[in-house]
């Protein structure tokens, strides 16, 4: 016959793995990391934009470079280099919004593992942050070529950025630790209008502009010295969201 | 990504390139008219001419010897010099105004009917000349010119 019975001519490849034992952290992250790797959807966004981001500051550039701009353009292509930067970093942390909450039923466990809830929650958060910061310093790099600025301005526009990035990335884990939507997920496996990837979503476009458009007004004022302005507020900002994210999962994971 | 987001930012995207393009560039003015500032008459002292000042004017005074002659130049003829500022103004044209009563003297044009700023005398005369930029500005400067 053509076709072949699966229910007895299975082939049963089995490999006996010895059981390691790992650090709780180190399971933990190990645990997530499958978890996302075997998300094709989430994976594949966000591959796409730790791909196409770079590639897409690389052409705004080169069409930019064929603009003969005066001081006033330059600063606007810098405002928005930073915005379509951001914007597409911060899209990524949309899915972080729901990351908690992805796990259904079985989020709970994420309450019995004898570790403080900080390290484990945190470790879903470490492979979109590393993967995007990657490709963060990437396409800062190439705009920077483009413009022509200095390397200290490089280092300082990217500490920036990726504090922004950092704080939006906390941001949406504390929205869907505080509003978790387990129930949903449990049920139908998917939430179509999640409310926390809607906020995630509003928050993304609003520290977008506010960060684009005031580098953008600083720069008018002085342009030496905007991006050393920039990280530091950026900074405190992520100071302010790393403290919240922190007490928030320590008052929202408490056992009722 | 949701659809949403991925559209607002390719329309950013191409926004940017649009108000860079309308907001952000370079202003350039193509052929621009560059008037006239000044008029100077650079004629200097020769055997045949002296150059003094009369009433804030420049005074050029030369001898009388025969009638000007328009064929082959000769007789007593004067040529005037003059210097249009900025040397790179859009219209360094110039025109003589005089009094054209005055019979004792003749300005040369050439083929075209401009004046080429010679200046044939049939008699002794003393007479003013002011020359004025054709661009419209109207900048001017007289000489008075004294055959004796």
């Amino acid at each position: 016959m053509a076709s072949t019975p699966f229910e007895y001519k299975k082939s049963l490849i089995t490999k006996a793995k010895k059981n390691k034992q790992h650090r709780p952290i180190n399971s933990a992250f190990i645990k997530n990391t499958k978890l996302l790797l075997r998300d094709t959807q989430g994976l594949t966004s966000l591959i796409y934009i730790v791909i196409g981001m770079p590639i897409a500051i690389l052409l705004l550039n080169t069409i930019y470079d064929a603009i003969d701009t005066r001081l006033i353009g330059d600063q606007m292509a810098m405002m928005f280099n930073v915005l379509v930067i951001l914007l597409l970093a911060m899209s990524t942390n949309i899915d972080i919004a729901h990351v908690f909450s992805q796990e259904g039923a079985s989020a709970y466990l994420n309450k019995t593992i004898p570790q403080p809830y900080v390290s484990t929650l945190s470790t879903k958060l470490v492979l979109n942050g590393v993967a995007m910061s990657g490709s963060l310093a990437v396409a800062v790099s190439i705009f920077v070529q483009s413009a022509g600025y200095s390397s200290a301005v490089t280092v300082y526009m990217f500490l920036a950025l990726e504090c922004v990035y950092l704080s939006h990335l906390l941001m949406s884990a504390e929205l869907d630790i505080m509003n978790p939507q387990n129930q949903q997920y449990a049920t139908t496996g998917e939430h179509a209008l999640n409310p926390n990837d809607v906020r995630s979503s509003v928050y993304a476009y609003i520290m977008s502009i506010f960060v684009a458009g005031g580098t953008f007004l600083l720069a008018t004022d002085d342009n030496s010295t905007v991006w050393v302005k920039a990280f530091c507020v950026c900074l405190a900002f992520l100071a302010l969201r790393v403290w919240l994210y922190v007490n928030k999962v320590s008052i929202y994971y408490k056992e009722r | 990504m949701k659809k949403a987001n991925l559209i607002i930012i390719i329309v950013i995207y191409i926004a940017s390139i649009g108000l860079i393009s309308f907001l952000g560039m370079e202003v350039s003015v193509l052929d621009p008219v560059i008037p006239v500032t000044e008029v100077q008459c650079i004629n200097e002292e020769d055997n045949y001419t002296t150059i003094g000042e009369l009433r804030g004017n420049m005074l050029i005074t030369l001898t009388f010897t025969t009638a000007g002659n328009a064929a082959d130049l000769s007789g007593t003829i004067l040529q005037l010099y003059w210097r249009v500022y900025p040397d790179n103004a859009s219209n360094s044209e110039v025109k003589f105004v005089y009094d054209t009563t005055n019979t004792n003297v003749e300005f040369v044009t050439d083929g075209d009917g401009r004046q080429t700023g010679t200046i044939l005398f049939y008699a002794k005369t003393v007479i003013d000349v002011q020359i004025i930029a054709t661009d419209g500005t109207k900048i001017s400067t007289t000489v008075t010119i004294a055959v004796v």
